[in-house]
């Protein structure tokens, strides 16, 4: 039994006692540690005293001891020994008496805990064992003195004690069995619960299903309890193999994101610590902890710790809104807009703060609340997971500021000048191209849990305005991505700062990013993305990292649940996320043209042109586009063009020519492999016409040959270019599509060798349908259509030739005989040889125009006549023809 | 070289789980966890909010616009099993229920304009189901493949209709046929290639290339392709493209895999890009070089490889 004193804790180890737990009395003068055999009490105004023993009979170390916290009945302390709890009576300071057994229950008691008001009642819920799970721990609420609230795995049940038939509140808080649940002691609804899950949440009973925050620890938490002062957690969790040191942590709560300070010492888990006050002379606190390694410390918490917690007066706070103004001040240059308003608002937190704290100290607490409501708030919006097993596999923990400013950051050209830990800000400069930017970069206190830090240029800096402004975008970009992982973003920022000034001060524009929004990559939570036809990318931005955890965790328990789980779970954290609004939501939309070959302005096509003209007019748009290859290509294929022209000259098709026919191919079928459509498209519908006409040329002579497929829909090539005699190779006439229908797929088949046709049917596949060669070069351009969305549509359409409807065969009258009321398609009845048609007025066959109603009608001159006058018909029918007549000659 | 078009301040309270543009690139619809789906007119880079549509009582995971041919139709699926169907016949309203998953719905497409009105939808439990409008008789006809992935098919891709162009093969022609096929991934790792047999949908082959939960699978739109390609992406993290001539025999090829589990991807129209995402945050677009390699092209930003490491 050493007692051995250190500069910040004193240290004491009782190794015979095995003791789990300790307790401490309402005078804070004694601890009492009931151990396997013996009970021990410390007197710990005296530390160099022995500890004072009594013999136990028990073989059991009690995992849980109560002291009466009240002044009344101090004596008292309770120590559950199986099914019943013993009561001892701490006499004068040097006896422990037994006093009355407490019998009531049947089964193990495994926890008690004194109610903090009424010393009478000591302890009352113990176990309870219903159909559920047996409770395992018990706690009144500290503040309001009917509730209390039992654990009994992972749900938390709380209860009025005024009506205990049944609870109040039934909370499942977590997956896995609490370990710990405390009341919080600064508002009564509000307790914590700590897990083995690696989380402590925060609910408020007010509210039940809402969890109020979360603070993800990387272990499972042994214990999580309100700290007498402040807003702060004392926190041990259990060590992992990996993580052996440092369990006991303490946190601030309005930043659940890094704990606040570790107490290194222990070198075992520490099973149970205690708070000491000294009412007597002000806000010093001691922490009494007791650990597996059997040693117990005292720990000084001394008043900047507890500054640190939010207690006391907030000369930091107030250091820091003066620092803001300060800087404001100094340096009157550009910010963001967001910047702006997050700096004030801020000073209007920490200025309404500290009014309220030279006013009273009621409205002082609540603008504290406020603050931390503000926090907590957007804390459990920035939540990682409910499931915090599976993200601590990958989480890393995020450094502290002390640690981050530490830490060695090397970046050419940038330089560290100045770093201030209790002003939370440091100062640094980067030289790049012969410009200087000195940057004062403020951390936030909340920093880096889910805030970045303000950047602002100091004097010195000489880049301009404008510059100024993309580098605090780029700046804050990076910072926003950093924290919303809870990521400490310093270096990361001032990598930034170097890479942008570096881009932004050198001319070179070619440098540029592919997405000159940053945002496509930084933001990144955009987890969707979709091409639409008119090449845009759409991004939308899921901003919640809980959603990636969720897929973990489904990933996670791929293949052992059932595909139900995964929805429930889902939900569960959809449910979660709903809490969380501070970030909008976005849909971002990129214009990716510039990535594609589709090019407005590139489509060549001018097909009432002599084909010269064509080339000659896409050389020059190629050349103007900076597209080489294109103007090449063209160029090329004007050369051959010309070559056709010359030699072969009017109707001859390019089979005269050695090598264009060959040339066009390999052309088209490379910009097809390139998915170049625009162009493939492009010239297959100036060329197009070479094709056809060479093919009926070829079909003409070998027609005799043919085997007529029956064909259902014969393809007419009625005009293949809109202006009839515009072009000198039109040389086809309507009335052979009587050939043409009968060319089919036994002549392509002869031909196939030197035809174009059979080469782009071959692209095409589809022999089983008759027209493939048609079908290809359409689908080739009605597809480069679709991409275009009819922008161009009606110049594409006019080369494209429809090859699956019924071509127009023109109208052709049916007439109904005056006399036998049959109906005939000829002029005169079959019947009764009578003209079916004839004029109305002159009684003569060959009519010109009929009124569509009546089908009366005759000679146009004469119905003329008569309707200038008259507006029925001259046949005396009664039919109103005057309009139909208008109508239809109009 | 890619700007910013739009910015859309989308209303929802909840996660936006999908965006997609009508077929003329004016009209943007999205969905969300808030069970709702909205369309907003978007022009000259300001939007309009058309219709807040509501009948759903869980997340909306996917939409889907029909073709403009068949006038103004969009499908909706959601957590709460259902499919709707809402058509603007003035002003939006539902056009068609479809109430018969078990589980959450968790993908639609639409099959391409040439066959008709015909939805695809890929549910959690298992089943795959086929929505076909009859316009005679104004009802929709349904076709259910029952155990299509076991444990669930999370996503559904239609083979589109023009086939692939191949220059000097011609011993395929007779083969191909235009027949519906599917292409769907679900949570038995698996991708399975649908084609509809007479009345019959039957399995006609199916890829095992990945090692975990297939979260996308998207067919290339053909034209200008010389095969068929499929892209899938997976809970391993992988991309994998499957290239076949035949649509029996699928090789397939690795284009990359990522740190994080990857949620979707999507091919541009003439199949050249494929646009990557995942849980790492991150956005890639990816092209085929003329060798045949996938290379990325928008990975490489200058700077942003350090902030994202």
């Amino acid at each position: 039994m050493a007692i051995r004193w250190s500069s910040d804790f004193i240290l004491a180890q009782y190794r015979d006692l095995k003791a789990k737990t300790i307790s401490l009395d309402s005078s804070s003068n004694f601890l009492f540690i009931p151990g396997k055999n013996q009970i021990a009490i410390k007197n710990l105004n005296k530390p160099l005293d022995e500890i004072i023993t009594f013999p136990r009979l028990n073989k059991y170390a009690p995992g849980v001891a109560a002291w009466n916290p009240n002044t009344y009945n101090k004596n008292i302390c309770a120590l559950p020994v199986s099914v019943v709890v013993e009561l001892l009576i701490w006499k004068n300071y040097l006896q422990l008496c037994p006093a009355p057994i407490l019998k009531s229950h049947t089964r193990v008691v495994t926890d008690i805990n004194c109610h903090p008001f009424d010393p009478q009642l000591l302890n009352i819920y113990l176990i309870y064992s219903a159909s559920t799970a047996p409770a395992s721990q018990v706690k009144w609420n500290k503040i309001s003195r009917h509730i209390l609230a039992t654990v009994h795995n992972g749900d938390v049940k709380i209860w009025d004690k005024r009506k205990i038939s049944s609870p109040v509140h039934y909370i499942s808080a977590h997956l896995t069995s609490i370990h710990c649940m405390d009341w919080c002691v600064f508002k009564e609804n509000q307790f914590s619960t700590a897990s083995q899950d690696g989380t402590i949440k925060f609910f408020d009973i007010s509210n039940p299903q809402k969890t109020e925050c979360v603070i993800n620890t990387e272990a499972p938490v042994w214990k999580a309890c309100y700290t007498p002062f402040g807003r702060g957690m004392l926190v041990i969790i259990i060590p992992t193999p990996r993580k052996i040191e440092n369990t006991l942590l303490l946190w601030n709560l309005s930043n659940n994101s890094v704990p606040l300070h570790t107490f290194v010492g222990h070198s075992e888990i520490v099973l149970d610590f205690q708070w000491r006050h000294f009412p007597q002379n002000g806000s010093d606190y001691q922490l009494i902890t007791w650990s597996k390694d059997q040693t117990r410390r005292i720990w000084e918490i001394d008043k900047y710790l507890q500054e640190l917690c939010g207690t006391g007066n907030s000369d930091l706070d107030i250091d820091c809104v003066d620092y803001i103004s300060e800087m404001e001040k100094e340096n009157p240059v550009v910010f963001g807009h967001e910047q702006i308003n997050i700096s004030i608002y801020e000073k209007e937190n920490y200025l309404k703060y500290t009014n309220g704290s030279t006013k009273n100290e009621k409205s002082k607490i609540q603008v504290k609340n406020l603050i931390r409501d503000i926090n907590s708030d957007s804390a459990s919006s920035s939540e990682i997971n409910a499931f915090g097993k599976s993200s601590t596999i990958t989480a890393i923990p995020p450094l502290n500021l002390q640690q981050e400013f530490s830490t060695n950051i090397n970046i050419p050209n940038v330089q560290i000048l100045k770093t201030d830990i209790i002003r939370r800000m440091c100062c640094t400069t980067a030289k790049c191209n012969g410009q200087i930017i000195s940057l004062l970069i403020n951390f936030p206190p909340s920093y880096p849990r889910n805030k970045g830090p303000i950047f602002r240029f100091a004097q010195g800096t000489t880049v301009s305005n404008a510059v100024r402004f993309k580098i605090l975008q780029a700046l804050r970009d990076t910072a926003d991505f950093k924290v919303k992982n809870n990521q400490a973003c310093l270096e990361a920022c001032l990598r930034t700062l170097i890479v942008t000034m570096q881009k932004l001060t050198s001319n070179d524009a070619e440098k540029v990013n592919l997405f000159s929004d940053e945002r496509l990559s930084t933001h990144g939570n955009s987890q969707d993305i979709y091409y639409v036809p008119a090449h845009r990318l759409i991004c939308f931005v899921k901003p919640l990292s809980q959603l990636q955890s969720s897929d973990k965790n489904i990933c996670g328990l791929n293949g052992t649940l059932p595909p139900r789980t995964k929805y429930m779970i889902r939900r569960g954290l959809l449910k979660r996320m709903k809490n969380t609004r501070q970030n909008k939501r976005t849909v971002l939309i990129y214009d990716v043209s510039s990535l594609f070959f589709l090019n407005k302005e590139l489509w060549l096509l001018n097909i009432s042109s002599d084909i010269n003209d064509i080339c000659k007019y896409n050389t020059q748009i190629a050349n103007s586009m900076g597209r080489r290859d294109l103007q090449h290509i063209w160029n090329l294929v004007l050369i051959s063009a010309k070559n056709t022209n010359t030699s072969c000259s009017g109707s001859i098709d390019w089979n005269c020519h050695p090598l264009a026919k060959e040339m066009l191919q390999s052309i088209i079928l490379f910009y097809i492999s390139q998915t170049d459509l625009q162009t493939a498209a492009t010239l297959c519908c100036v060329f197009q016409e070479y094709l056809f006409k060479r093919d009926s040329s070829n079909l003409k002579q070998k027609s005799n040959k043919t085997t007529v497929v029956n064909t259902p829909n014969p393809c007419t090539y009625r005009e293949w270019l809109s202006e009839p005699s515009g072009s000198p190779y039109h040389t086809l006439n309507p009335i052979e599509s009587s050939v043409e229908s009968a060319w089919s797929f036994p002549t392509r088949k002869h031909v196939r060798s030197s035809s174009w046709s059979d080469f782009l049917e071959d692209i095409k596949l589809s022999n089983s349908i008759e027209h493939g060669e048609m079908m290809e070069t359409n689908d080739i351009t009605l597809n480069y259509n679709e991409a275009f969305k009819y922008e161009i549509r009606a110049l594409v359409m006019k080369s494209v030739k429809s090859a699956n409807t019924e071509p127009h065969k023109g109208m052709e009258f049916k007439s109904e005989c005056g006399q036998c009321k049959t109906s005939t398609f000829g002029k005169i009845c079959l019947m009764c040889k009578l003209p079916t048609m004839y004029c109305v007025i002159c009684r003569l066959s060959g009519l010109a125009s009929l009124c569509v109603r009546c089908n009366h009608g005759g000679h146009l001159s004469h119905m003329k006549k008569w309707y200038e006058t008259e507006t029925f018909c001259p046949l005396g029918c009664a039919c109103q023809c005057s309009i139909n007549f208008v109508l239809t000659t109009s | 070289m890619v700007s910013i078009l739009n910015t859309i301040e989308v209303g929802h309270e909840d996660v936006i789980h999908d965006a997609e543009l009508d077929y003329y690139g004016l009209r943007l619809a999205t969905c969300s966890s808030d069970q709702s789906v909205k369309i907003y007119n978007l022009k000259n880079g300001t939007q309009t909010l058309v219709a807040d549509l509501k009948g759903h009582y869980g997340p909306v995971w996917q939409i889907a616009w029909a073709h403009p041919k068949f006038g103004n139709l969009l499908a909706s699926c959601s957590y709460d099993r259902k499919v709707i169907i809402w058509k603007e016949i003035n002003q939006w309203e539902k056009f068609y229920e479809y109430a018969n998953h078990d589980s959450s719905v968790n993908s639609i497409s639409w099959a391409p304009h040439e066959f008709g009105l015909v939805l695809a939808c890929g549910s959690l439990d298992g089943t795959i189901s086929v929505l076909t409008y009859k316009p005679e008789v104004n009802t929709w006809e349904s076709k259910r493949i029952i155990s299509a992935h076991t444990s669930g098919c999370n996503t559904v891709s239609w083979c589109p209709v023009t086939t692939p162009i191949d220059s000097f093969n011609t011993s395929l022609n007779a083969s191909t046929e235009i027949k519906k096929r599917l292409a769907s991934g679900g949570c038995d790792n698996l991708i399975k290639i649908w084609k509809e047999e007479g009345d019959q949908w039957i399995e006609e082959t199916k890829i095992e290339v990945h090692s975990d939960w297939v979260r996308d699978v998207a067919w290339a739109p053909s034209v200008g392709l010389t095969k068929h390609l499929i892209a899938s992406c997976s809970q391993d993290r992988r991309v994998i493209i499957s290239s076949s001539d035949d649509l029996i025999n699928w090789k397939s090829t690795v284009l990359n895999t990522f740190d994080d589990v990857v949620w979707s991807i999507s091919w541009s129209l003439t199949a050249n890009v494929l646009a990557v995402s995942g849980a790492d945050n991150k956005v890639s677009l990816w092209k085929m070089d003329p060798e045949g390699q996938w290379i990325c092209i928008s990975d490489v930003i200058k700077g942003q490889g350090e902030i994202n490491d």
